[in-house]
Formats: C-alpha cells, structure tokens, sequence
C-alpha cells in the first residue's frame, strides 16, 4: 500500500497543471454542495429538529400534545431518575442489551465460521442463514406468539408430547425474558453473521497456508489470524448492535408490553408508557433524553477502550 | 429569423418564442401554486378527513362506499383513515398538534371530553336535541360545560357470555352471587379434557374492560369527587381485597396463562368450545356465528354477579361521533345531519349487528334494524343487552365514571395498568391482595393530577 502511494505522488502533475485545476474542483465543489444541500437539510429537518424539540419538552411539563407546556426546569430529570421503576428499567434494558449481544455475536461468528467452509449447497445455506433478518419485526413477532402461545402455540403442544409444559412463556418473568432474548438473537444474528462473513472472505488464504506450513493448528489459525482480523469489525459490532439493543423497543413491545408487571420493561418503553400512555411528555422525553446521553457516553468509552486502528 | 436556444433538457433547438412561452406558464405556474390557489380550489369542493378507530372490515368497508355516495351526490370528498383503538389518542392529538386536526372523529368520550375542554371540538348539542336527549338510554350522553360533545352509537358493554347447554347438561343456574358464580366454574372445569370453564383475561390493558365487571360489581372505587384516591379507604379496601381473592380463585378455572389471555383468545377460546364462560360484547357472537354456528342457539348472556347477589354489572366502554373544530366544521356538521338523515347511522351500526349495541332506544323499534337477520336471530341475545341499559337492574361502571368528571386520570389509570398489576401481583403471589391494593393506590396517587 505504501508504495502505491509513494508511487501515486510521485506521479503527481506538476504545479501549474495543479493550479489549471483548481478553479474546476471549486466549481465541482459547488455543484457537490449543491447536490448535497437537499439530503442536508432534510437530514437536518428529520432528525436534528425532532431530537432538539423532544430535548426541549423534557424541560417543560405538559399532560398531552395539545397542552400548553409550563417550563419546569430539571424537574423532570429529578422526578424520573428518583422513581425506582427508572432504574429497573435501566438495568433491566442492559441486561437484555448485553445478554443479546453476546450471543449474536458468539452464534454469529460460529455460523459466520461455518459457511466460510466449502461445501455443497454452501450458497442455499447462506440464503437461508438470512431468512430472519429480512423478515419484518413484526411478523417475526407474531410468528413467535403464535409459535409460542400457552394454548395452540405448536412448542407447547411438542413439550406436551415430551411430558413437559405446557409452559405459559408469557406469564413468568424469566420465561418472558427467555421469549424476548430468543426471538431477538433468532431475529438479529443474521445481520452479525454477515457482516462477519464479509470480514472472514478478506483474509486472504495465503495467510492460512503460511500457518499451517509453520504449524499451527485450526484452534491456533482461529485464535492468532482469524479474530484479530475481525477484531474490527467486532469491535463495530459490538457498539452498533448494543445501540439497537439497547434502544430495541419493537421486540420487547409486541412481545409483552414490558410485562408480566414490570419485569420485562426497559427504558424505551417506559420512555414511550410515560409519553403516549401517561400523557406525561416531559417526563417520557426526560427518559429518552437519558437514553441518548447513556448511549453518547457509552459511544465514547467503548471508543476509548477499544480504538479502530487507522488502517 | 428567430433566434433558436438549445433546449437544457433534449439538447434540440428550441424556437425563442416557445422557450419564452414555456418559462412565462411555468412561472405562472409556480406563482399561483405558491400563492395556494390549488389549496383554495381544492377547499372550494372540500374534503372532509374522518377519524376512524373501528376496524373491522365490513365497517371500513360501508364507510368507503359512504364516502364515494358522499362525494357523488354533494361533490365533497370524505377521506377516512382507520387507526387501531388504542392508538387513538396520540393520533387524534398529535394530528391537531401538526396542524392537521380531523374534521370528522370515531372515538370514546373521554378523548371528545379532553379535546372539548382544550376547543378542539364543535359542540354537538344542537343536533342531539334534535334527535331528543331522551331517546338515549342511561348514562350515554355525557354533559361537559353545558354541552354534548360526542354523540354515542355503541355502548360496548362488556358482559358475561356462557353456554346454556353445558350449564343445563350439568344441572347449572346463572349464578347470582359469587359463591354460586365458583360452584358453576368447579362443575364446569375439566382440564383433564382440555375444557376450561372460564377465560378472563389478567393482564393486558384489555383486561381494563375486559374483566373490571366483578370490581363493579362488589362496589369498588378508585377516586372520590375530589380526586382523593379512595382505592384503599376503610370503605374500599375491603371491598377490593375480597374481589382479588375471588378473582385468584376464578383464575383456577381458567385455560393455563390466564396473565396472556388477549382479547383474541377470549373470542377464540368461548366459540371453540375451550371454555364455557367468557367476557365480551356481541362480537363473540359474531365469532360464532363465523367460526362454529352450531353454538349460536347455545349461549347465554349475563352481568357479572355482585358478591352476594343483587344487582349485578358490565362495563362500559362508549364508541362515538365527533366533529373537529377546523375549518370544515360547516361543512362536516352538514355532513353528519346527512349521516342521520339517510339512516346511514342504522347501516353503520348494522355492519357489526350484535356488537354496535345502540344508545338510542329507537333504534331498538327501528324496522330496518330489527329486521336484520343476525338481530332477528339472537333476539333473545338483543333483549338481554337492553336490559343492561335498566339501571335500576345492572350496574353500568367504568374507568371512566371515577372521580368527579372525565380526565387524563382516566387514561392514565387504564393505560398504566394498574388493575391488570393488581390481579398480577396476586396471581404471580408477589403481594397480598392487601399489598397490591396498597400498591395500587400508592401508584394512582403518583400520576393523578387535579388540574
């Protein structure tokens, strides 16, 4: 790579050829604002505007959209953070967002591993292997209540055979996180699968030949070219899917409505219950607000901890 | 000889004149756009935007083919938008938050009394005296500053459903109180064959309306006139504490995971046979007679019985008519009077018979109504639910008629869940039907406001 450079700016044009064009990049650059103008403002218009008027709202108190809103300072802020359903919310977002993506990222990378093999119908595999990610949410919700339900639901009626159940998947805490955190590495490891596929067909075979002339067993290839080839990628994975996890609302609100109780209720639900539900604006945007800070800082340290390397 | 431009599009030469020609109607063009002139033709015919949280097909489908009738004989446009029932609120408001407010709104009370108290809503007074207050049946109409807002077609009272040949296979009475109410659920259960002897749901915020009918029944109440949370008062909590524990003991009579039963399983579970006794209105009739018409001369309806015995209850849950106040108003309330006019209300609420149950008491002795064959059927069905508008024989109670008058309490007590929480806490065996009540009070005191 050096060396192309080298060799690039080595054949650079000389000085006066530079200054002939310039004036045309400028004019290209013009026409590259230009172009880049409508997508920037309406960037601007659907996510900056509405993240600043929700910031907003969090400092003011209001019963519904068309109240008139008084200002209240931090009052928000203090009010939910000193509400301990906040808190179980918090940890309880955590542990759903750190739980699902550990094992995304572990059957991911397995899976990943898997269809790098050659094989027959290695292709098909793969297709198949992205089947739930291009579901829709939605569908992929409903599938599952059905698949699960207490009463039809085909599992229980398979544990029933097996002399276990039928289990009412929905009724306990900890069979309504097992429903939650199943369906959603089932819904979303395709997506870590891929990405670590598409890693895994960059490392080049001449690397593998070379280890396996010095030696080195599958584990040893696994362990010293494989993962920190991906590390990269791990690490953009990681942040990326404890975002989306963390901030997951759809799954966990189609699937229990963050209940049996509170027990399945995280802080984007709770952030929406208090909003649309409780008429409680200013304390449900206070919580999204939170959620945003939570994930910045977040962002920061993990970027801190774990530094991308420049190339 | 003209002067030919080449054209910016094609490349080809354009005759000057014609360039001209085309920039001068373009530009016109883009003057009288900018200064609304379509807007103003368009407001000319006028388009009236109807709110619609009814979404069972046949209704969205009678409502389209009203609105093309509409747009033909009077060259207004009527366009609807149908939104699931319990995203009503954030439609309807942030609707008229984004300066788009419906001009048109099928909804409950509680919202029409929200949206009334902030003017969004035109009074519908003059046209409910017109068609006589006292032709509306017992606590449909609700008077707010002096004025009707909403004008009610359905009372959605939710009631008990059960099969009348079970109950008289094994010898059963309607119970009448709730010692007899577990006797007939005992005799009837029989899990071992997979038959239930009830399904109510425990958690959900259907269970709201879905199964509140025995908290009614035994007199519970959550505010008094002053927005004072009476739920655990020495009057109350009695009270509440002996509906949770009947209720912890109905729910062992019910199919497993009574804290997931939907509204969907209760319609499912009562027309296939899986239980003998449900809670809903008509449209469990509907599912029968769609899924299994064997059973459709093998119900019976009744209230929820009161502890020890009198008068029983069912809950209510309004559906209605509003108009917006936007600048279609005029054009919206015409609308309407031609809605009633037309008997169009009669066809609305003959598309979903049995369930629609109306708050007129001439729509009981309308022919076209009566005559339906669905309403000729289950006439016997038909007497039952007017006999729920007698007062004096059923107790008629809801979230909504707590404390002094309609409130974001009301949605806030629904929505926050705090009955299903309750029934959960005992059934999970977190709490003590003492604790939860406890509990329940202590959370409705952190979001009631008094304002």
């Amino acid at each position: 790579m050096v060396t192309l450079r080298r060799t690039a700016s080595l054949a650079l044009p000389a000085p006066q050829e530079v200054s002939r064009v310039g004036p045309l990049e400028r004019r290209d650059r013009k026409l590259f604002v230009a172009f880049l103008a409508p997508g920037m403002l309406l960037g601007i218009g659907a996510l900056f505007i509405p993240v600043i008027y929700a910031i907003q709202l969090s400092f003011f108190h209001a019963e519904s959209f068309i109240d008139e809103p008084t200002f209240v300072g931090l009052d928000n802020y203090i009010r939910v953070f000193s509400e301990p359903r906040y808190w179980e919310a918090f940890w309880h977002g955590l542990f759903y967002a750190v739980s699902t993506v550990f094992l995304q990222v572990v059957i991911g990378i397995g899976i990943a591993l898997l269809l790098h093999q050659e094989f027959r119908g290695r292709n098909l595999l793969r297709s198949a292997a992205l089947a739930p990610y291009i579901l829709p949410t939605v569908v992929v919700v409903y599938i599952w209540k059905w698949l699960l339900n207490i009463n039809y639901g085909i599992s229980n009626a398979f544990l029933e055979t097996i002399g276990i159940g039928p289990i009412a998947w929905f009724s306990t805490p900890a069979g309504a996180w097992v429903s939650i955190i199943f369906v959603s590495v089932w819904h979303w490891t395709p997506f870590v699968t891929i990405t670590f596929l598409a890693a895994l067909q960059t490392i080049s075979d001449d690397l593998y030949d070379a280890a396996a002339v010095d030696g080195a067993n599958a584990w040893k290839r696994l362990i010293h070219i494989t993962l920190p080839v991906l590390k990269p990628v791990l690490i953009v994975i990681v942040m990326l899917r404890t975002i989306f996890m963390f901030n997951k609302f759809d799954i966990v609100w189609l699937m229990t409505n963050g209940g049996p109780l509170t027990t399945t209720e995280h802080l984007p639900i709770l952030a929406y219950v208090k909003t649309f539900d409780m008429f409680d604006i200013g304390g449900g945007t206070a919580i999204a607000t939170s959620i945003f800070v939570f994930l910045a800082a977040l962002i920061w340290i993990y970027f801190r901890m774990f530094p991308l390397e420049e190339h | 000889m003209a002067v030919q431009r080449p054209s910016p599009l094609f490349g080809a030469a354009m005759p000057r004149r014609r360039f001209l020609h085309t920039l001068g109607a373009a530009s016109g063009a883009a003057l009288l756009g900018s200064a609304g002139l379509p807007q103003r033709v368009h407001a000319r015919r006028g388009t009236i935007r109807i709110f619609n949280n009814e979404t069972d097909p046949d209704t969205i489908r009678f409502l389209k083919a009203m609105a093309k009738t509409y747009r033909a004989e009077t060259g207004v446009r009527v366009k609807i938008e149908t939104v699931p029932v319990m995203q009503t609120t954030t439609k309807v408001t942030t609707a008229i938050k984004a300066g788009k407010p419906y001009d048109f709104i099928i909804f409950f009370t509680n919202l029409a009394i929200l949206l009334a108290e902030d003017g969004h809503l035109m009074p519908m007074t003059d046209i409910i005296r017109e068609v006589g207050v006292d032709d509306f049946g017992p606590r449909a109409l609700r008077l707010f500053k002096d004025d009707y807002w909403l004008y009610p077609y359905d009372y959605n009272f939710n009631y008990m459903l059960y099969r009348k040949d079970l109950f008289a296979e094994k010898g059963l009475q309607v119970p009448t109180n709730w010692d007899e109410f577990l006797e007939v659920l005992r005799a009837l259960n029989d899990p071992d064959n997979k038959n239930y002897a009830i399904t109510l749901p425990y958690g959900g915020v259907h269970t709201n309306w879905g199964n509140t009918g025995f908290l009614w029944a035994a007199g519970v109440e959550f505010y008094d006139d002053e927005w004072n949370v009476v739920l655990d008062s020495d009057d109350n909590k009695p009270r509440a504490i002996r509906t949770l524990e009947f209720l912890a003991e109905v729910a062992k009579y019910t199919p497993p995971g009574p804290m997931e039963t939907s509204l969907k399983d209760m319609l499912i579970n009562f027309s296939s046979g899986l239980s003998a006794i449900t809670s809903y209105t008509g449209r469990a009739i509907h599912t029968i007679e769609d899924r299994n018409p064997e059973l459709a001369d093998k119900y019976g309806i009744m209230s929820y019985p009161a502890p020890d015995g009198g008068r029983g209850a069912v809950t209510y849950g309004d559906d209605g008519f509003s108009i917006g106040k936007t600048e279609n108003s005029d054009l919206t309330v015409d609308f309407f009077r031609w809605f009633l006019d037309t008997d169009r209300l009669i066809d609305y609420q003959l598309t979903v018979p049995l369930h629609y149950q109306p708050t007129q008491f001439s729509t009981y002795d309308n022919e076209k109504w009566r005559s339906h064959p669905l309403i000729e059927k289950h006439a016997e069905a038909i007497e039952t639910m007017r006999g729920f508008m007698n007062t004096d024989k059923t107790l008629v109670g809801s979230i909504d008629f707590q404390g002094p008058r309609p409130s974001p309490n009301h949605a806030r007590l629904a929505i926050a869940g705090v009955i299903p929480k309750m029934y959960q806490n005992v059934l999970m065996q977190r709490l003590t039907p003492s604790e939860a009540v406890d509990a329940a009070a202590e959370e409705i005191r952190g979001f009631t406001t008094r304002s």
